[in-house]
């Protein structure tokens, strides 16, 4: 029995008015206490409706940080095997020709020919690597003004017309014709930085 | 040192990617002859930091003329030695200059059209920002090839770099010098008719016209 135990057993304790009101304050305090039935959903709902949305948590496990464990060992195998299929990929052509705003480095830059008896015209040049196959141009009105929009970086560039895939022909609007050291000449187009010339 | 030996892995695996990627397209089109006769060449220009694009457009250029190879590798060889005398001298006398490709080979064809390397390399003292001068020593080449004199062509062109004469504009001057030849002008009354036409203002030791905006 602890002390606290003998003074609430003691004659000191008892018969006093101070016991009366002990005793009624134990009654009230075990006195079983249910909550109303209602309380508990309504807590329960307000919880529910204070936890953020799907996305709203799922935009916060993007956002806050995550400690991560990475092996050197995988993380080098994992670099090198994507250093190795980017080397792997097939090489593609990017496509040079383009409208106004397709290319934000480059400036828009219009090749037109007047053929009316070609049926097919290119320009090919440095900018497309002398490829034979070249950019076709576009009669589009049928009128024989053939027309193609490409974007080029600005910079000083030589290039050449080929009617019907085997004429060869220089551009007679172009700012220059040289001499293209094989016996031909080559048209300049000088692009600079806003434009064309 | 773990860091610098995963950068020497990343670097041993992407820089023969890359240094590969130049010449790709000229070993797949350019026959065992070509390649043979201009491969020397491309990796002594490569050695000396000359513009290898341009050489290698000019070798692909002549493959898809038709050229043959013996051909293509004097002409190479031939646009390889101008471009070494334009580095040279454009280096000797700015060594500090980030001197680019385009600028190079501007260079190099100005002065097959008659305009020293001396005056090209003006145009270094004279421009006003940092900008290419691939274009301004193009049509600088260009103005010299219309029959205006050197000294009249460097003294438009060195103004038109120090000012505020947007490039497209300045572009357009051999154009309208064509214009006003075909009408009958000299070059440097075309020249004088050019610079009116497209409101460039003359140069300052020149007398001043009304000066509008250039281009405007």
């Amino acid at each position: 029995m602890t002390k606290r135990d003998e003074f609430f057993d003691s004659d000191e304790f008892s018969g006093s008015g101070e016991e009366r009101r002990t005793r009624e304050l134990l009654a009230t305090l075990r006195r079983d206490v249910s909550a109303p039935s209602e309380l508990r959903s309504a807590v329960m709902r307000e919880i529910s409706s204070a936890r953020p949305p799907v996305w709203a948590r799922a935009v916060s496990w993007w956002i806050q940080p995550h400690p991560v464990q990475v092996r050197p060992a995988f993380a080098g195998l994992a670099l090198a095997a994507v250093i190795a299929v980017v080397a792997l990929l097939p090489r593609t052509e990017r496509p040079v020709v383009g409208t106004a705003g397709t290319d934000a480095v480059g400036v828009v830059t219009r090749f037109v020919l007047v053929a009316p008896e070609a049926s097919s015209v290119t320009v090919t040049g440095d900018f497309a690597s002398w490829n034979q196959q070249g950019i076709e141009l576009q009669d589009l009105r049928g009128t024989g003004i053939w027309t193609t929009d490409v974007s080029l970086p600005p910079g000083v560039y030589q290039y050449t017309f080929i009617v019907d895939g085997t004429e060869w022909r220089t551009d007679p609007t172009a700012v220059s014709q040289v001499d293209d050291g094989f016996g031909r000449a080559n048209s300049v187009v000088i692009v600079s930085p806003e434009g064309a010339a | 040192m773990r860091s610098r030996l995963a950068l020497g892995v990343v670097l041993g695996l992407l820089v023969p990617h890359v240094a590969g990627a130049q010449s790709a397209e000229l070993l797949s089109r350019a026959d065992a002859e070509t390649l043979a006769r201009v491969t020397p060449l491309l990796q002594a220009a490569a050695r000396d930091s000359l513009p290898l694009r341009a050489l290698e457009s000019k070798v692909l250029e002549g493959v898809t003329k038709g050229v043959p190879a013996d051909r293509i590798g004097n002409v190479v060889s031939g646009l390889a030695d101008e471009f070494r005398a334009a580095r040279a001298a454009l280096r000797d006398q700015l060594p500090d200059a980030a001197l680019r490709d385009g600028e190079i080979v501007a260079v190099a064809t100005a002065a097959r059209q008659g305009v020293g390397v001396e005056v090209s390399r003006s145009l270094w003292a004279s421009r006003a920002g940092d900008g290419s001068l691939e274009v301004p020593v193009t049509v600088l080449g260009e103005l010299v090839r219309r029959g205006v004199p050197v000294a009249r062509a460097a003294e438009v062109m060195a103004h038109v770099v120090g000012t505020s004469v947007p490039l497209p504009v300045a572009a357009q001057i051999p154009g309208k010098i064509d214009g006003a030849v075909g009408a009958g002008a000299s070059p440097g009354t075309a020249l004088a008719s050019a610079l009116r036409a497209l409101n460039i203002p003359n140069p300052p030791n020149r007398p001043q016209g009304k000066g509008r905006r250039p281009g405007g």
